[in-house]
């Protein structure tokens, strides 16, 4: 695979692109410089801009912030245009291809490192800070997470982090002590060795193939590292992370979890731990409206430590598009969404976790009874995944490797190496 | 005047004379009558091909401009074992899914075309697949396939057979594919089947039977030479598309963002849309294009051979 | 009652126990679907799941309507579905009849372009499409939705091929009696190929009313939207209520349903050419 870019890259000759360069003006693509876009302020003229996103359940919150923006600026008219989580990828990528994408959207932060070097994003710089939105407002992680080679392209929206939520009923019915938040690597290990009950189809521990769910929070646990500081080489083959591949593997091999063709047929998050099969699951706080309606008795405590604690926290942001006719207007949009009042409609809507400090409580009463605190104050440990230019592809290329080791396919000491291996050839 | 006299009877006089500004005046309406087709063809359809075999010549990530790299591609698809990977399932699941398809549907037909009882019903339920969401197909026939507590271990458990891991392990996931492509497809092609039944002149069944012909003996002489333009239809069709499969595949086998059993189609997707390659995808579609084209002109070469045209 | 009779009888039950067991298979998931949409999130959670719903919630269909303006994508997706069902079963069947009934130069070879479009996956020419429909300023319209989707291959050779197979002497006998080519298609070939015209019908209706991709890709607004987009909303990134899910996705197969009781007897029924002494 690698070898297949690196050849394309090198033989790439000025000749060549020169001749082509009128052929390829057929094809009609608007041509996008990597000049630094600057928006010209908003003038307050009568404008219509879109605003992209892709999540139902936070259609009413988005309309509610709409509606309030419009009190602030009634000459900005905002259009909501959702597209499906399978297809807004896609959609995006087609739209910006074809010069007519949304003014403003949503991104997440595997995608802005792409988006951001192709000139695809406007800097937001100007309304950071003086220009009226307050970067210190909003956890650090999640700022870094949306500022690519110095240049800030958006400010967050909203964060998820990850604990641990387990079923108080398996837990009463073996007599084991619920997680603390003193629990370490140990307790965890051996609490899903008491609980797993192979007779009756019970696993102790609920461990799935999401990357950011699990192995990523143990590899940090263990003081490991993804990628390298420059984020051009992945290093899980370093020892702290086969550390944590190996911890994790053995919950397959000793069937504490259950086994990843099982997983395939009924994924842990969504049926087996809901439905009382499993009794811890490390899972992010996404998780916790649906499983507050299921019919086992479910809480939430921190993740384990290992020699340190960590999580992963991830959250989305919203950016403009250069491509946009009213930048200026879209800047007031960005800004205003960022702003305490655009986060705190997000917030009393209870669909997710406002990213701006001090509103983040409201969202504790999306399930009353659990203990979501852990969630927020995950936020002082927590970890951003590292996103590198080429988009999240070396992500899959480890998650293809553990899968297979997980499966037995591969020995446990093994699986980092090969994961190391399989990501760089595409880094 | 029965039909099958009528064939015999004009066959003699046919083009007995033929004056040239007969046959300009028929070719005038031959273009008259394809030119809606053909323009709406050419605007919508080459002219984004013709762009598309020119961006088959760069590297583009659909966000910035594109970069001229000449025949790179091409030779790099030649090289490209995950290719190579996914075109061997593409090819593992279409020969098995073409041919049994042909086989069922015809044999669905003929039994639905006959005056059993309840034809009506069956005939729904059979098409029921086909007007089911792919999301509950997907869901039940994974649940079917549960190695755990799906019923088709169960009762390979009960029968102490061995219980596969179905969808996991790349060899039993052919198989686990092919069924679920076969049972929603099935409905599909016996519709067209049950149409093409209808061509088949009433009156060839009452002479042949006049003439003591039993009934398979009508079923080999009359229905299937001709049945045959729609047994091509459905062949052509049918490796035309088996070798574009995708979604269904993906939904089946897919764990989490990891797919053991990439597919060509998928194979494109991925690059171009996860990846940003959409350059590199597209001559990946070039090279799909040229081996179904292949398959195709081989097939219609074939058709004299078996076709029969009244 | 002779043997013969008797034994006649037992194939034709032995068949209706072969083709319900077999059609059950092919109901099951529908049935669980409709199972399914009528239950509260909490029977979603389960490893076995029940056939009967803890309780029967039928809010469920009432949600979809809360979430989304779902009356608006049905009434899209009726406009765009009839309008393309129409124009293609039109401009497919005139483009058929000449293919197969007519000569003219170069006609196999454009025949085959045509099948060409049949082999592209359409992922790869979505971009191209993309600017044409900027070009054409067709955004966001039914224009953009319908337009580009009249014109199918698949339909050319279908009814191709059935054209084939009606004898020839039908075409003879009109032409001796001074018919133009016209006037042979739309008098002779069109009510002959009733069935196939009715299954090439329905089968449009169907691709047509599930289409998925080209809706996503030129419609932007709400208003826009047809069901196939409306029901994909349901699926979230990371949680899924299926109930609701499959109560919208319920919604866009009833119709369909129905319609192909209607149309599996025009396939059928309307016995086109024993008609013809």
């Amino acid at each position: 695979m690698d070898s297949r870019i690196r050849t394309r890259l090198s033989r790439r000759t000025l000749v060549g692109a020169a001749g082509a360069a009128s052929a390829l003006a057929l094809t009609g693509l608007p041509q996008t410089s990597l000049a630094r876009a600057q928006a010209t302020p908003y003038d307050g003229e009568e404008v219509t801009i879109t605003y992209g996103f892709w999540d139902s359940a936070q259609q009413a919150a988005v309309e509610a912030q709409i509606a309030a923006f419009k009190a602030h600026m009634p000459n900005i008219t905002v259009e909501p245009q959702i597209t499906p989580w399978e297809d807004y990828w896609t959609k995006l990528q087609t739209s910006v291809a074809g010069g007519e994408a949304f003014d403003v959207f949503w991104i997440n932060s595997a995608s802005l490192p792409v988006y951001a070097a192709s000139g695809s994003l406007l800097p937001i710089d100007e309304i950071v800070g003086d220009g009226g939105a307050d970067a210190s407002m909003f956890p650090a992680p999640l700022v870094e997470m949306y500022s690519y080679e110095g240049v800030q392209y958006g400010l967050p929206r909203d964060f998820d982090t990850i604990a641990l939520f387990y079923n108080k009923d398996l837990f009463d019915a073996v007599g084991v002590e619920y997680p603390t938040d003193a629990w370490t690597w140990d307790d965890f290990r051996a609490a899903a060795e008491e609980l797993t009950d192979a007779e009756n189809g019970i696993w102790g521990a609920g461990l799935q193939t999401s990357w950011q769910e699990n192995y990523y929070n143990f590899i940090w646990q263990n003081e490991g590292r993804l990628l390298n500081d420059d984020r051009t080489e992945c290093v899980v083959n370093e020892a702290e992370a086969c550390e944590a591949f190996e911890f994790l593997t053995g919950f397959f091999t000793d069937e504490l979890t259950p086994s990843i063709a099982i997983q395939q047929s009924n994924p842990v998050a969504d049926t087996l731990f809901p439905a009382g099969q499993v009794a811890m699951l490390t899972g992010g706080s996404f998780r916790a409206g649906a499983y507050s309606q299921a019919d086992a008795n479910i809480d939430v405590a921190p993740l384990p430590q290992g020699r340190t604690r960590a999580t992963a926290i991830h959250g989305l942001a919203n950016v403009i598009w250069t491509g946009g006719q009213n930048p200026g207007a879209a800047q007031e949009l960005v800004k205003f969404l960022a702003g305490e009042e655009g986060e705190r409609i997000l917030g009393e809507s209870g669909a997710t976790i406002p990213a701006y400090n001090g509103l983040q409580d409201q969202w504790l009463a999306a399930a009353p009874d659990m203990n979501l605190q852990v969630f927020i104050d995950a936020v002082d440990y927590s970890q951003q995944v590292p996103d590198p230019e080429v988009g999240f592809e070396w992500q899959i290329e480890i998650q293809g490797v553990v899968i297979q080791g997980w499966s037995g396919d591969i020995p446990a000491d093994q699986i980092c190496v090969q994961a190391a291996e399989a990501a760089n050839a595409v880094l | 005047m029965s039909v099958v006299e009528l064939t015999s009877t004009t066959r003699h006089r046919r083009r007995s004379f033929r004056p040239n500004r007969q046959a300009r005046n028929e070719a005038k309406w031959g273009y008259l009558l394809i030119a809606p087709m053909m323009i709406g063809f050419a605007i919508f359809f080459l002219i984004a091909l013709g762009a598309s075999l020119l961006l088959s010549l760069t590297t583009w990530d659909m966000l910035s401009s594109p970069v001229w790299v000449g025949f790179d591609n091409y030779l790099n698809v030649v090289r490209d074992a995950e290719f190579r990977n996914a075109l061997g399932n593409t090819v593992a699941i279409a020969v098995p899914n073409v041919v049994l398809r042909l086989v069922f549907s015809l044999a669905l037909a003929l039994a639905l075309n006959s005056n059993i009882r309840f034809r009506a019903f069956y005939r729904v339920l059979f098409f029921m697949p086909v007007l089911t969401m792919p999301v509950a197909i997907g869901t039940i026939w994974k649940w079917l396939y549960d190695p755990a507590f799906g019923p088709i271990n169960g009762a390979l458990g009960r029968l102490g057979l061995p219980r596969p891991e179905w969808l996991s392990d790349p060899k039993t996931a052919v198989i686990a594919v092919v069924v679920v492509l076969l049972w929603s497809s099935v409905g599909y092609d016996m519709i067209i089947f049950l149409a093409g039944l209808q061509a088949i002149p009433r009156d060839y069944y009452d002479a042949a039977a006049l003439d003591g012909a039993g009934s398979w003996q009508r079923f080999r002489d009359i229905t299937v030479p001709l049945l045959t333009p729609t047994t091509f239809f459905l062949s052509v069709i049918g490796v035309i598309f088996s070798l574009q499969v995708f979604d269904l595949v993906y939904v089946m086998t897919r764990i989490d963002q990891s797919n053991q059993l990439p597919t060509v189609v998928y194979y494109i997707y991925e690059e171009g849309f996860r990846n940003f390659r959409m350059g590199y995808a597209i001559t990946v579609a070039w090279f799909l294009l040229a081996i179904i084209l292949v398959f195709t002109l081989i097939q219609f070469r074939l058709q004299r051979r078996w076709v029969n045209y009244t | 009652m002779s043997p013969k009779s008797i034994s006649h009888r037992l194939t034709r039950i032995g068949l209706h126990v072969v083709l319900l067991t077999v059609g059950l298979l092919f109901m099951a998931p529908f049935i669980w679907s409709i199972s399914t949409s009528l239950k509260p999130l909490s029977d979603l959670f389960q490893v076995r799941p029940s056939l009967i719903p803890s309780e029967i919630r039928w809010a469920n269909y009432s949600d979809v309507f809360d979430t989304a303006p779902f009356v608006r994508f049905y009434a899209n997706s009726i406009v765009v579905t009839i309008a393309r069902t129409v124009g293609q079963v039109v401009i497919a069947s005139l483009a058929a009849f000449a293919f197969s009934q007519l000569k003219f130069p170069g006609r196999d070879a454009l025949f085959f372009v045509l099948l060409a479009g049949l082999m592209v996956p359409d992922q790869v020419l979505i971009v191209p499409r993309f600017i044409i429909m900027r070009e054409l300023g067709w955004f966001d319209t039914y224009q953009g939705l319908i337009v580009p989707l009249l014109f199918s291959s698949f339909g050319v050779f279908l009814l191709r091929q059935y054209f084939l197979g009606i004898p020839r002497d039908f075409h003879e006998a009109a032409k001796l009696e001074g018919a133009n080519p016209f006037q042979v298609y739309w008098d002779i070939y069109l009510p002959l190929a009733k069935p196939a015209l009715a299954a090439f019908g329905f089968l449009t209706m169907l691709n047509s009313w599930n289409e998925l991709l080209w809706a996503l890709t030129v419609t932007n607004s709400a208003n826009m939207q047809v069901l196939p987009v409306g029901i994909a909303l349901f699926q979230g990134q990371f949680f899924t209520n299926t109930g609701i899910l499959l109560a919208a996705a319920n919604m866009a197969t009833f119709p369909l349903l129905i319609a192909f009781l209607f149309f599996q007897k025009q396939l059928v029924e309307g016995v086109a050419l024993s008609g013809l002494k």
